[in-house]
């Protein structure tokens, strides 16, 4: 049977397990079996009840924002649906492992997906190697944040390659978070996402913002190094 | 924004410091119902919740009604899953437009029942045994394999039968 490894599967078994499920490109039919098997997970007795603890965290979250002076609005976001589409099978495809690099496989989508072309690639004119992680802490799906001489990134386990991309938006320079749910870095300064191939995926702005830099990486000896300034 | 029928005159404050506390207690229980029977699993519904409130509360300052202030609130929460399933999964905006996104979410139904009548709603109108699988699976928890040995089935027809079952019961009017 040709369904055996969907991952509509994993879907629906996390969901049965009250588990967060994978991230992977549904087709309609499989986005609306989907909900379905949502809505009826929630008719499970007790299942869609908040955890009280989790009531009193947010709301002491809240506090923190409603009681900052100036309390920032993170609404307002405009999102393209052409560039996030775009960043979000680039990422999947990335995150499953294809064997192709994210570029060629942007590239080859040939729209919108990055208005500039291929990422840029931070080249320092006199670099040096700096020792940033140990290759086994670079896990998929975990970003790790770095800092070597000029440079601020996060490392990123493709699945078949490692990359190195900056940690700075490339709006205004604000440094990137990363966030779990939706496997982007986020702007905190202004609303701005990025893959975790460095390729924007929406933001507030009417323009497209251009991709995170990359930077060049290597391993020696189980250990990741990247090349700084 | 539209008025529900249902709309309560009284008006509150919300820039008054005590008066989001109040709005969130009353609102976090409903908000999360609506977007964990659109996720199907409480980490997911955590973060959009949490997203939801972040995001509608500093715009609150307003003298607003009960019924205004849910309204907004379930409309943000509607965005945000949105957001979510195209994010997570690509999905078409237009599917969500019919099924998650479009029909206004009507909070006075969010109740803590709310989530169960539907579901049950749902399976009663499923031949016997699309309801059982689905039963088994996303009410009593069981895994395929436990599933298909409850049926007497083997672990691939149960499998076809549960997508068959899911894509029956995305015809009925979950939303």
């Amino acid at each position: 049977m040709r369904r055996r490894k969907q991952p509509v599967d994993a879907y629906l078994d996390a969901v049965v397990r009250d588990r967060r499920p994978p991230r992977f490109p549904a087709a309609d039919d499989e986005a609306r079996a989907m909900l379905a098997a949502a809505a009826l997970k929630a008719g499970q007795p007790g299942a869609d009840s908040p955890d009280p603890r989790f009531v009193e965290k947010l709301e002491s979250r809240l506090r923190k924002a409603m009681e900052a002076p100036g309390a920032a609005d993170a609404g307002a976001v405009r999102l393209s649906r052409r560039r996030l589409l775009g960043g979000a099978a680039a990422a999947a495809a990335a995150a499953v492992g294809v064997g192709v690099g994210v570029d060629r496989l942007v590239g080859d989508h040939g729209d919108t997906t990055v208005s500039t072309g291929s990422t840029a690639e931070l080249v320092p004119s006199h670099g040096h190697w700096v020792d940033v992680a140990a290759v086994a802490d670079v896990v998929v799906g975990r970003p790790l944040r770095f800092s070597a001489g000029a440079m601020e990134g996060y490392l990123v386990n493709h699945g078949d390659h490692l990359q190195a991309v900056s940690a700075i938006c490339t709006h205004m320079p604000c440094t990137l978070n990363y966030n779990d749910t939706h496997e982007l870095l986020d702007c905190p300064c202004h609303d701005a996402w990025f893959g975790l191939d460095g390729v924007p995926v929406g933001s507030s702005y009417p323009y497209a913002l251009r991709p995170l830099p990359t930077m060049r990486t290597r391993v020696v000896d189980g250990r990741v190094h990247v090349l700084t300034a | 924004m539209e008025h529900s029928p249902s709309v309560s005159p009284d008006l509150r404050v919300v820039g008054d410091p005590a008066g989001w506390e109040e709005v969130y207690r009353e609102h976090v229980g409903p908000v999360y119902r609506y977007v964990y029977a659109r996720t199907g699993n409480r980490a997911d519904s955590e973060d959009l919740t949490a997203q939801a409130f972040l995001r509608a509360l500093p715009r609150l300052r307003l003298h607003a009604s009960v019924g205004e202030i849910r309204s907004y609130l379930m409309t943000t929460a509607r965005s945000v899953l949105a957001e979510h399933w195209t994010l997570r999964y690509g999905a078409d905006v237009g599917l969500l437009g019919e099924e998650v996104a479009s029909p206004e979410p009507e909070p006075e139904r969010q109740d803590s029942d709310s989530g169960v009548r539907r579901a049950a709603r749902v399976l009663a109108a499923l031949p016997d045994h699309y309801r059982r699988i689905l039963e088994l699976r996303f009410l009593r928890g069981y895994s395929v394999k436990e599933a298909a040995g409850e049926m007497g089935i083997t672990v691939t027809n149960a499998k076809v039968l549960q997508h068959r079952a899911l894509r029956r019961a995305a015809l009925e009017k979950l939303w």
